[in-house]
């Protein structure tokens, strides 16, 4: 798990901010994972500057392992993004990429960002 | 009906030359095909204006003036599976599968019908068949083959290997690939291009292949989308959809880029971390392709002002509990500055302006761009000491060959825009390999048309003064016949 993709930053998968003391993140994880256990939906998802993304124990796992290295956890911090969650200022108004492909007379399986 | 059947014979005289002497697209066999087409066009025109009979004289000038036009503004846009393959091999008397089953493959993607995995695979093995048909070597191979072959493996979902085909088939010579193919085949690289995001591809395919309203609406909107054309983008933006191939999807498609947004950066950005790691990641909430690369390019000299000031080391200190000389803080800070300069390569990448040859003051942004020359020059390494060189390591597929290539090609033409001395350099390392396997393709695989190929494109980056220079113009001479 890249601290660097925005988006799975431990501090956001776990929902938690970089304040949090190392107790504070086992607890928030542990939670989570006995949410996730129970089959809450809310534990299922979580919300990023980026929209909302989806987390399952192994994430969760991940996410507390990064943040038990003191570097890791600095690290994590400096890329993690406190904004406006899920704004949802990534997305294009109307997906192209079909469009595109149609408008030079193709209709077949397209690689499409979105 | 004498004249008429003077002409078909000589149509069939004509494709037996083409296979003998032309198949190599010489100017032969243009000059023959040209003087039989003006012999076509002037029975036509004959039996339409002395003996009245327009219906002769119109199939006349459809099936052997225009073929592939018509099969390209008439059969394709009908979209029913077979016709296609069926009018072309009649016209071509039975031969014509490659081009056949490329006009057949671009009326099924047009229409969406026709495209069941088994349909695929017979059209796939009848291009396969054809190309080893009436010769041995790959000589009657054209760009319609290559282009069918790339078409295919899109249907399949192998992008790349579809990408590095069709970019072969668009930048053959009109003599080795026809212009509906490399329109085609140009088309989808631009649209592919486009869904991926990949921008700075869009404004470099829209300078190569044939000139296409498609090539220009797409440069446009590009332009639009990055905010970087004026009035005249705008022009062309609204114009060019009537010439594309499907006008009512290519409008839908420059109505919706026309609302996107621009990411609004900071005009100046200070040198305090604070200030620093809030732009950057305003920015990183944004995509890679919206930042200029003058953004790109303050954004890092305000990075390493940063870290020259030792006020991330502090924090680091602060955050981790250790003190300034300790390991951990020193290995922390090495991780971040490469997680950063990961983030660097990802922009520049991105950056439609990249190869733009101005001087580059931020060290991150030359480190990026480095790092980016180095995944290149890695793949170009890998490919060319993969290239088989003798039979035991034969690989009889030519479709892996044409896509090594063209992926080689590829990436050494991108090192040429990033830095031509390097490239130079690179290519003088991978010369051995690649004239070795060019012999190989000449002499085990009669491969005369792809080891050409690759004669042509060493012979064009072999300065005058090169000992090698003279042997390659021979063996170029005796791969194109």
């Amino acid at each position: 798990m890249s601290p660097i993709d925005g988006w799975r930053n431990p501090y956001l998968v776990l929902g938690i901010t970089p304040r949090a003391t190392p107790m504070e993140i086992e607890r928030a994880g542990q939670r989570l994972l006995g949410m996730l256990e129970i089959g809450a939906a809310s534990a299922r998802t979580y919300e990023t500057p980026w929209g909302k993304f989806e987390r399952d124990s192994n994430d969760l796992r991940q996410a507390l392992a990064a943040l038990r290295d003191p570097a890791n956890r600095f690290l994590c911090s400096l890329w993690w993004d406190s904004s406006s969650k899920g704004d949802g200022s990534l997305e294009e108004p109307v997906a192209t990429g079909e469009t595109a492909f149609r408008s030079v007379g193709w209709r077949g399986p397209c690689t499409s960002s979105e | 009906m004498h004249i008429i059947g003077v002409i078909l014979f000589g149509r069939f005289v004509f494709w037996l030359l083409m296979g003998a002497v032309g198949a190599k697209g010489s100017s032969t066999a243009t000059l023959t095909q040209s003087l039989l087409r003006l012999m076509v066009l002037g029975t036509a025109t004959y039996l339409w204006l002395s003996e009245d009979l327009w219906l002769p004289a119109l199939i006349l000038f459809v099936c052997w003036v225009i073929p592939t036009a018509f099969a390209r503004y008439v059969l394709v846009p009908v979209g029913i599976p077979y016709l296609n393959i069926i009018f072309l091999r009649f016209v071509h008397f039975g031969m014509g599968q490659q081009v056949g089953v490329f006009y057949e493959i671009w009326a099924r993607s047009r229409s969406g019908w026709g495209l069941s995995a088994p349909s695929l695979i017979m059209l796939e093995r009848e291009v396969r068949a054809s190309m080893a048909f009436p010769y041995e070597h790959d000589g009657s191979v054209r760009g319609a083959a290559i282009a069918a072959l790339g078409l295919l493996e899109a249907h399949q979902g192998n992008d790349e290997s579809a990408r590095a085909l069709l970019r072969f088939a668009m930048e053959l010579s009109w003599k080795e690939s026809s212009l509906g193919t490399r329109v085609y085949s140009q088309g989808w690289l631009l649209a592919d291009a486009w869904a991926r995001d990949d921008y700075r591809e869009v404004m470099r395919l829209s300078r190569r292949g044939p000139v296409t309203a498609q090539r220009f609406f797409f440069r446009s909107l590009v332009q639009r989308k990055l905010g970087t054309g004026g009035r005249m983008t705008d022009f062309v933006c609204r114009i060019c959809p009537y010439f594309c191939a499907n006008p009512l999807a290519a409008r839908r498609l420059e109505r919706a880029v026309r609302t996107s947004r621009p990411l609004a950066l900071p005009e100046r950005i200070a040198g305090d971390f604070a200030h620093v790691q809030r732009v950057t990641l305003e920015a990183l909430r944004g995509k890679p392709w919206q930042l200029r690369r003058a953004q790109v390019i303050d954004l890092a000299l305000a990075w390493e002002v940063t870290l020259e000031s030792g006020e991330l080391r502090d924090e680091a200190c602060s955050m981790i509990g250790a003190s300034h000389l300790d390991h951990t803080i020193e290995l922390a800070m090495r991780s971040f500055v490469s997680q950063l300069e990961e983030r660097f390569v990802q922009w520049c990448k991105a950056c439609t302006d990249l190869d733009e040859p101005i001087e580059i003051r931020a060290n991150l942004v030359r480190r990026a761009i480095e790092l980016i020359e180095q995944d290149l020059v890695e793949r170009i390494e890998v490919i060319a000491e993969a290239l088989p060189l003798n039979k035991s390591s034969a690989d009889r597929e030519m479709t892996t060959r044409w896509r090594d290539w063209a992926t080689l090609c590829s990436s050494l033409e991108e090192l040429e825009r990033l830095d031509p001395t390097r490239a130079e350099v690179v290519t003088e390392d991978v010369r051995l390999p690649i004239t070795n396997h060019a012999v190989w393709l000449f002499n085990e695989h009669h491969a005369h048309f792809l080891a050409g190929k690759l004669f042509e494109w060493l012979l064009h980056r072999t300065p005058r003064s090169h000992e090698d220079r003279k042997l390659l113009a021979k063996n170029l001479r005796l791969a194109q016949g």
